[in-house]
């Protein structure tokens, strides 16, 4: 069953290549570039800094030959791709960079910063392991401090409480939109199909000026509505689509293979779970005017529910949310090759699916094309499983 | 020590899992309260000083990885694994004789291990900072070891005076001071003894023995052998191998004993279990002892730290100070840690013009002729 594409589709798929002209007209006027990973990335100080924050490429297999050369085969395809890139001067936007920003979440990509550092110049930040207030904050704090001055330092600038709060406010709008996009998933059948919500939550953060962003995003959330309300949603008039949700993270280079089959069987994806997942958005930096700055930016990244966090009882109680908000009828765990943080842990969601009754499938790969039949033919599998539940009326 | 009572100690120590269970069985009859560490990285001084025997988790069984079951990926480092796999053994073992598992955020994987393993166990995790240059990384790793001490005070039901941990410390670094000696006896040309015969010491002493036990037993070896590597013509005919990497307990069999039998000498464990872990000695004079443990933990040279330049200092000294013609680099399966670092060290070797190679392995015995070939072929390369 083919599902249509509402009429922008296309727009923010375009947003990504086009950012790339951005990009260098932005530098042609003399503005500077932070390029950067992770969700951890503190954002707003890079905002308050008056820079332009970009996500480097780390999607595609193209740079995976060459980053092998240095880097070892038995490792993420994410961390592979996002060194050889750089390495191969095939991300425009690395190239674009005055700064590259890293994190030291999980092993490999922090054992693979050092070798960029070589390539690029780098600023690390060093996160806790524990994402506990008393155990942690303070020195958590330390490091975004740290942060910030390594902004001031290397772009000769002063970075004001003023521009941080206002940086804060900004960056809070923009979580309450993307909230707002997986909540189109919310209706039952969906306003919106799970790879037009990637697409638009990708190409949102290629258009660099803020408020131009805030606006296109918001007119496209508000376009979904109004389709939805009309009758065209993308499965009005069909059958109701399975509602899946997908687990994990750095999806970006395996979106046609898993998403993409998903949607192409049928079913839809209506919320993504992990460290972008719904808790991300909702969970705001807090604004009080009496707050240190740097301390709420400090407290709201910490809480962010990556696997690299031991333990992670954030994000067990992020799935099961998300599974009853979205009335969730299957969760796939999208592990990238070899990445032990979610590896592991994805039996503890297994877990979390299993005490709300919701079917649970792990899927590992990489950036290769190889395994499309396979994990075809996986997904097709548990889909039927999961309609033959509905059903058997199985679902608690 | 005679040679006949050397021989006998050394085929003790090659089948001591056996013994070490009745070891522990003994201690536990007696009392004793028994915590299982996997890493170098957790103070034993405060855990001695508490009067908790710690036990050695790195167990290298392959039969323990099947244990695991579906609970882990099967794309992991097998030390987790079977580390992990112990959990479920039918026979009694390190991980049945602790009461408690101390561990901490050393790696990802063990990181992660440690919450699937809370639910058999009663685990303490102790975290580290992501590198041990940070300004605050020191004031937050004491925070950690004063937290550790609290927690040990909880359960031993008594409070652990500076005195007591200064003991301790001083006990560790004699220990520390006795492995280092035997190691040390390598340097001569030709060795005493092979890499494989330091191995099963270093492991055999350390499993079978309280801790004074040990050092007396660990000095009567070393005067042993200095006194049979008199009689030995000094000629230098072996190659010398510096290893360095990950833990090698569960791979000694296809990495040291390999190397060995294809004719060269490891005259040099870099990893832990071997010098990484006696090098850092607690400075016993300073005021706050507490402070000096956990500084000596921050100087161990593990990947884990960002950055590792104590690795690769390391590694520089120990080249021309063992004489070392080349350099074997042993990663676990997806240790990303090492795995990765071993561009650092391999770009060390060159500078050095000390040839490299580096092997990833793991506990299953399918992969020996593959790596002999590999083994082989570098040790002509020399």
């Amino acid at each position: 069953m083919g599902v249509e594409l509402p009429k922008n589709f296309l727009e923010f798929e375009d947003v990504r290549k086009e950012g790339f002209l951005r990009m260098k007209r932005l530098k042609e006027e003399g503005k500077s570039v932070v390029g950067t990973f992770c969700q951890y990335t503190p954002s707003e100080l890079i905002d308050a800094a008056g820079l332009c924050e970009v996500g480097l490429c780390g999607r595609s297999a193209e740079a995976i030959p060459s980053a092998e050369r240095d880097l070892p085969g038995n490792l993420c395809p994410l961390i592979k791709a996002s060194y050889g890139h750089v390495l191969d001067k095939t991300c425009p936007y690395a190239f674009f960079s005055d700064l590259v920003m890293g994190e030291t979440t999980c092993d490999g990509k922090k054992k693979m910063y050092e070798m960029l550092g070589r390539l690029k110049p780098m600023h690390v930040i060093h996160l806790p392991n524990v994402p506990d207030t008393e155990r942690s904050l303070l020195y958590w704090r330390m490091e975004i401090e740290a942060f910030k001055e390594k902004l001031e330092e290397s772009f000769d600038l002063k970075i004001s409480e003023e521009a941080i709060r206002r940086a804060i406010r900004r960056g809070n709008r923009e979580r309450r939109l993307m909230a707002r996009l997986y909540e189109l998933g919310r209706y039952d059948p969906p306003a919106i199909t799970g790879l037009e919500m990637r697409s638009i939550m990708d190409g949102s953060q290629f258009i660099f000026d803020k408020e131009e962003r805030f606006r296109k995003t918001e007119a496209k959330i508000e376009e979904c509505e109004a389709e939805y309300r009309a009758g065209r949603g993308p499965y009005s008039g069909k059958r109701r689509p399975l509602r899946i949700l997908i687990s994990g993270a750095g999806l970006g280079g395996t979106e046609d293979k898993i998403i993409g089959a998903i949607e192409r069987a049928g079913a839809a994806v209506v919320c993504y779970e992990g460290c972008c997942g719904i808790s991300s958005r909702r969970r705001l930096i807090d604004e009080s005017p009496d707050k240190d700055p740097i301390l709420a930016i400090a407290e709201k990244y910490l809480e962010v529910p990556c696997a690299v966090m031991s333990p992670n009882e954030r994000r067990m109680e992020q799935v099961r949310s998300t599974i009853d908000e979205w009335r969730i009828d299957g969760v796939i765990s999208v592990n990238l090759h070899s990445c032990n943080p979610f590896g592991i842990e994805s039996r503890n969601i297994g877990k979390s699916c299993e005490e709300k009754g919701v079917p649970h499938m792990k899927l590992e790969t990489d950036f290769y094309p190889n395994d499309r039949e396979q994990l075809k033919t996986r997904i097709e599998a548990f889909l039927e499983l999961l309609e033959s539940r509905k059903r058997g009326g199985k679902r608690k | 020590m005679t040679d006949e009572e050397y021989r006998e100690l050394l085929s003790r120590f090659r089948n001591i899992r056996a013994e070490e269970r009745s070891y522990l069985d003994a201690l536990k009859k007696r009392g004793a309260r028994i915590a299982g560490v996997f890493c170098s990285f957790v103070p034993l001084e405060i855990l001695d000083a508490a009067g908790i025997c710690s036990v050695n988790l790195r167990n290298g069984e392959e039969s323990s990885i099947l244990l695991s079951g579906e609970d882990l990926p099967g794309n992991l480092c097998p030390l987790i694994q079977s580390g992990y796999g112990e959990l479920f053994s039918p026979r009694s073992s390190c991980m049945s004789f602790s009461e408690l598992v101390i561990g901490e955020t050393s790696c990802d994987g063990k990181k992660k291990m440690y919450e699937l393993l809370a639910e058999k166990k009663e685990l303490y995790l102790m975290q580290l900072p992501q590198g041990a240059d940070r300004p605050y990384a020191r004031k937050m790793w004491i925070h950690e070891c004063r937290r550790l001490l609290r927690e040990l005070e909880k359960r031993m039901g008594r409070t652990i005076c500076g005195e007591e941990l200064r003991a301790a410390s001083r006990a560790r670094n004699s220990y520390r001071l006795a492995r280092l000696r035997l190691m040390q006896l390598l340097r001569r040309i030709p060795a005493p003894l092979s890499g494989e015969e330091l191995f099963l010491i270093l492991e055999g002493t350390e499993r079978l023995f309280p801790l004074p036990g040990r050092i007396s037993l660990l000095c009567e070896l070393t005067a042993y052998l200095e006194e049979r590597s008199r009689l030995l013509p000094e000629k230098r005919e072996r190659k010398r191998i510096l290893l360095t990497g990950c833990p090698i307990g569960g791979v000694s069999e296809k990495t040291l004993r390999l190397i060995e039998s294809a004719g060269a000498s490891v005259v040099c464990l870099e990893n832990c279990g071997g010098l990484k872990e006696v090098y850092p000695m607690v400075d016993i004079d300073r005021e706050d002892i507490m402070e000096a443990i956990a500084d000596r933990c921050l100087e161990i040279g593990c990947a884990v730290m960002d950055p590792n330049r104590r690795r690769l200092d390391r590694i520089r000294e120990l080249s021309k100070e063992y004489r070392i013609d080349g350099i074997v680099d042993i990663v676990l399966r997806t240790c990303h840690s090492y795995s990765v670092e071993r561009f650092s060290v391999r770009e060390l070797s060159e500078g050095l013009k000390i040839p490299y190679s580096s092997v990833e392995v793991d506990y299953s015995r399918s992969e020996i002729p593959r790596l002999a070939t590999r083994m082989e072929a570098f040790l002509e390369l020399l």
